[in-house]
């Protein structure tokens, strides 16, 4: 038979709680952003594998607008990284906590 | 079949194992390349679920745009980092 | 130069430790709960086709779906435009000169000069 749900499932949710410690743990900037790129790829494994389990093609529609959605989230996400750097000299986020400066 | 399940346990293992060297990772140009190799093989996965259009686009978008992306940004964003990186070294 | 990735273990424990929490109560409620059979898609349908026709509502797909769901993708593409103008507008003017983006650590504008200082390591 085919892969189960349930593993499908518990790999979404693995990477969806590495993502979650990746975001809370480590003080760049930059590995703040690749931690939510992991958290999206975990949604989209969802997406897919229940468009296939179902024969439904509506998780395959949605998991190709997280795809695009994601990457222009990302660039906008790095042009705001790059003026933190300017202003604050380093990507560090526990040392940017002010909103004025 | 049994080979479906190995191979989803062989492929799941590497994008588990690419994550989390992605958030322990020390160097941060480490962490980048481990995030491509996460995204790779969950472009694998989505060729076995029948989603090869999803799977090309992956590569594309992912590992082909937003990687490069977070190397530019690395590269920008070096400065002093690299030679504070050895001091700051946590007795684990 | 290339060197092996390091780890770095054992500097938060307590996030690490939710992050494992979360994973644990996910497992559970999927364990607990029953699905029924895989179906999949027919051996030779064009998917590629059918996400086209689901998305503008185009009957005669090889794969049913919900339809017209560009409705999303049109929402969320005015949601980016708005960020992104947003970012334009909150750009900084000096002199009546817009200021682009730099990625200097600041050293132009703020005169953030790290070769005359001394004593600093």
């Amino acid at each position: 038979m085919a892969v189960p749900p349930s593993y499908y499932l518990l790999l979404s949710a693995a990477l969806f709680c590495i993502g979650v410690a990746g975001v809370l743990t480590r003080r760049n900037a930059l590995l703040f952003l690749m931690s939510i790129e992991l958290m999206l790829n975990a949604a989209n494994v969802n997406f897919v594998y229940f468009s296939q389990f179902w024969g439904n093609v509506t998780g395959q529609t949605f998991s190709l607008f997280v795809i695009a959605l994601a990457a222009a989230e990302v660039a906008i996400g790095i042009g705001i990284i790059l003026v933190l750097y300017r202003n604050f000299d380093g990507v560090d986020v526990t040392e940017a906590t002010t909103m004025r400066w | 079949m049994m080979y479906e399940t190995v191979a989803f346990a062989l492929f799941a293992l590497v994008t588990v194992g690419c994550s989390l060297g992605v958030i322990l990772a020390r160097d941060i140009w480490h962490s980048a390349l481990l995030l491509g190799g996460a995204l790779l093989s969950v472009a694998v996965h989505y060729v076995m679920l029948q989603a090869e259009f999803i799977a090309a686009m992956q590569i594309l978008v992912y590992v082909g745009g937003v990687l490069i992306l977070i190397t530019f940004a690395v590269m920008l964003t070096r400065g002093e980092d690299f030679e504070k990186l050895e001091g700051d070294e946590v007795s684990t | 130069m290339t060197s092996r990735p390091r780890s770095k273990i054992g500097s938060h424990l307590l996030p690490g430790l939710a992050a494992v929490a979360l994973f644990a109560v996910i497992t559970a409620a999927v364990l607990t709960s029953s699905f029924g059979s895989t179906q999949g898609f027919p051996a030779d349908a064009n998917i590629v086709a059918s996400v086209g026709r689901a998305m503008f509502g185009i009957p005669g797909a090889d794969v049913t779906g919900e339809s017209f769901l560009v409705a999303f993708i049109l929402i969320a593409l005015a949601l980016d435009a708005a960020l992104d103008g947003s970012l334009l507008l909150a750009k900084r003017e000096e002199d009546g000169s817009t200021v682009t983006l730099l990625a200097d650590g600041g050293r132009r504008l703020f005169g953030r000069d790290d070769a005359d200082e001394e004593g600093e390591d």
